[in-house]
């Protein structure tokens, strides 16, 4: 098991959306300087998993440790040093829509780093602009850009603080070839780099190419999780049934983990 | 029969709960609000707040001066007809101060500001909520009160104050330009009787009317606009609820602050 200081723990914890149960007494360990992907059909709490992991929905039941702490103890002091060191880029992308692209990913900078001069805000925004090669004019509203474009921002605007925790809801889907290319590059280095990254995906490409562990939901409830190689092995036929579904665009992409899959069932 | 005192349990249990929580979120508010002013957060708070008294202070100008405009003029016109042949021609004074001054000056641009912003703010969060920006915010460790909240909060309230400063000089003196027209009075003799018959307690009284109602206004809109849990076509609902519910507060607020300061 993993040290409880070096991850952000979730304990027996429950969500409620009216009277259904998004998640179900879930017990999952996020190890820091390690990609995990959660993986599981649509409607799965895959989302709302990772939104009470970065403390954004509070749990109805059950606890969030990060590094150790419980979050709904931490100080508003400490709170807002975990905001300020973990990025969220939403599946929908989640743009303040009253803002310009430059506008939404000056205003974690300015809320951050008050002291900080314009100028320098400044540059640095042009530069994530410029190495993820954002087509469109800066100045345009979230509405005028197409829902490729606005992920990619959501995504920009996520990296914009350099956090050290990244949560990703589906950071790939709507993108041309191109930027998920561009996107896979820097999420291998920031890999590298040792940030955490905890990514909800439907990707094979990003799943086979980052994953150190693997999550499986279904229904609300994890039904296998450790190491990525572990997990696609497993001969739960659940995990085999969510793996091969939601990966079933693997064949067409990356060999690797249908093979996996393949000997798996071959082993059985 | 126990089926409905459940039914009426349950409702008059859900009520207090309501209370309770909207008691919460105003106290939320005023904390937040407490703050903003204290500590001159970054600049976001601040643009949002001028926005605010942009579009409920100063593009409600052009209504509430044809409204406050016309009202004048009826009064006096029809005062200065009607009481001079019972002898009480300087009653138009009590008149004009009673309907512009203390009550028709806060209440109209209350209602003014419920159609024009309490809609638009309710629709406006609820939007925001569907579409998870509120929880963007949340992310990176901003707020929503203090940024979304507070900022409409105080836009609301002093766009209100000026707003009811507005309609009562319209009213009490452009009314009076207009008037000549039709009905000429001596500008002097007009202004002499206007200043003589307003009291400290009146204009007190409509002062504290005018930010009852920006506190009343904004905090219901805001509150219904939070409303809101997963789908578009809750918004309209909440808008709803927010006009009816302004209306209300505001009309009992007004009877409450009349009775103290006349009573």
């Amino acid at each position: 098991m993993f040290e409880e200081e070096k991850s952000i723990t979730l304990k027996d914890v429950s969500l409620f959306g009216g009277n259904t149960k998004i998640l179900d007494s879930i017990s999952v360990t996020f190890p820091l300087h390690q990609c995990t992907v959660v993986m599981g059909f649509s409607g799965s709490g895959r989302s709302s998993l990772l939104k009470v992991a970065a403390g954004i929905l509070v749990p109805d039941e059950g606890v969030v440790h990060v590094q150790g702490k419980p979050l709904s103890k931490m100080s508003e002091k400490e709170l807002l040093t975990f905001r300020s060191r973990s990025g969220f880029a939403f599946q929908d992308a989640a743009l303040w829509s009253n803002l310009t692209v430059y506008q939404n990913l000056l205003l974690p900078l300015q809320f951050h780093r008050r002291k900080t001069p314009i100028e320098q805000l400044d540059q640095k925004i042009r530069r994530i602009l410029s190495e993820f090669d954002f087509q469109d004019d800066p100045q345009f509203r979230p509405a005028q850009l197409s829902a490729g474009e606005r992920k990619l921002v959501s995504l920009l605007r996520a990296l914009v603080l350099e956090p050290s925790i990244l949560f990703l809801d589906e950071p790939t889907s709507f993108l041309d070839n191109v930027t998920v290319e561009r996107i896979l590059r820097a999420l291998k280095t920031l890999k590298q780099e040792g940030k955490t990254l905890i990514i909800a995906t439907h990707s094979p490409e990003l799943t086979s190419q980052l994953a150190d562990r693997l999550v499986v939901l279904k229904g609300g409830r994890i039904i296998e999780q450790g190491l990525f190689k572990e997990v696609v092995r497993s001969k739960n036929p659940e995990v085999i049934e969510v793996i091969s579904e939601v990966l079933s665009e693997a064949a067409v992409y990356d060999t690797d983990i249908l093979e996996l899959l393949q000997d798996s069932s071959n082993t059985e | 029969m126990s089926r409905i005192l459940e039914h009426i349990g349950n409702r008059v249990l859900m009520g207090i709960f309501q209370a309770f929580y909207a008691a919460g979120y105003f106290w939320e508010i005023l904390v937040e609000t407490g703050r903003f002013i204290r500590r001159r957060q970054f600049g976001y708070g601040y643009r949002v707040l001028l926005m605010q008294i942009l579009f409920t202070g100063v593009e409600a100008l052009g209504v509430i001066a044809i409204i406050s405009l016309a009202l004048g003029v009826v009064i006096i016109v029809q005062g200065s007809s009607i009481l001079p042949q019972f002898g009480q021609g300087k009653l138009v004074y009590a008149i004009l101060i009673t309907i512009i001054t203390r009550e028709l000056g806060p209440i109209l641009t209350a209602f003014i500001i419920i159609a024009r912003s309490g809609t638009a703010i309710a629709t406006e969060l609820g939007n925001a909520i569907v579409s998870h920006e509120i929880e963007a915010y949340v992310s990176f460790g901003i707020n929503p009160i203090a940024y979304l909240i507070v900022p409409r909060f105080l836009g609301v309230t002093i766009s209100l104050v000026l707003l009811n400063l507005y309609f009562n000089l319209f009213g009490l003196l452009g009314s009076f330009l207009v008037t000549q027209f039709i009905y000429p009075l001596q500008m002097q003799e007009y202004l002499f009787n206007l200043l003589n018959t307003l009291k400290t307690q009146d204009v007190l009284s409509s002062l504290v009317k005018s930010i009852s109602f920006g506190v009343i206004i904004s905090t219901t809109a805001t509150y219904y606009g939070f409303k809101v849990e997963r789908s578009t076509t809750e918004i309209p609902q909440v808008a709803i609820k927010a006009v009816g519910r302004s209306f209300i507060f505001c009309i009992l607020a007004d009877a409450v602050i009349t009775l103290v300061y006349y009573v």
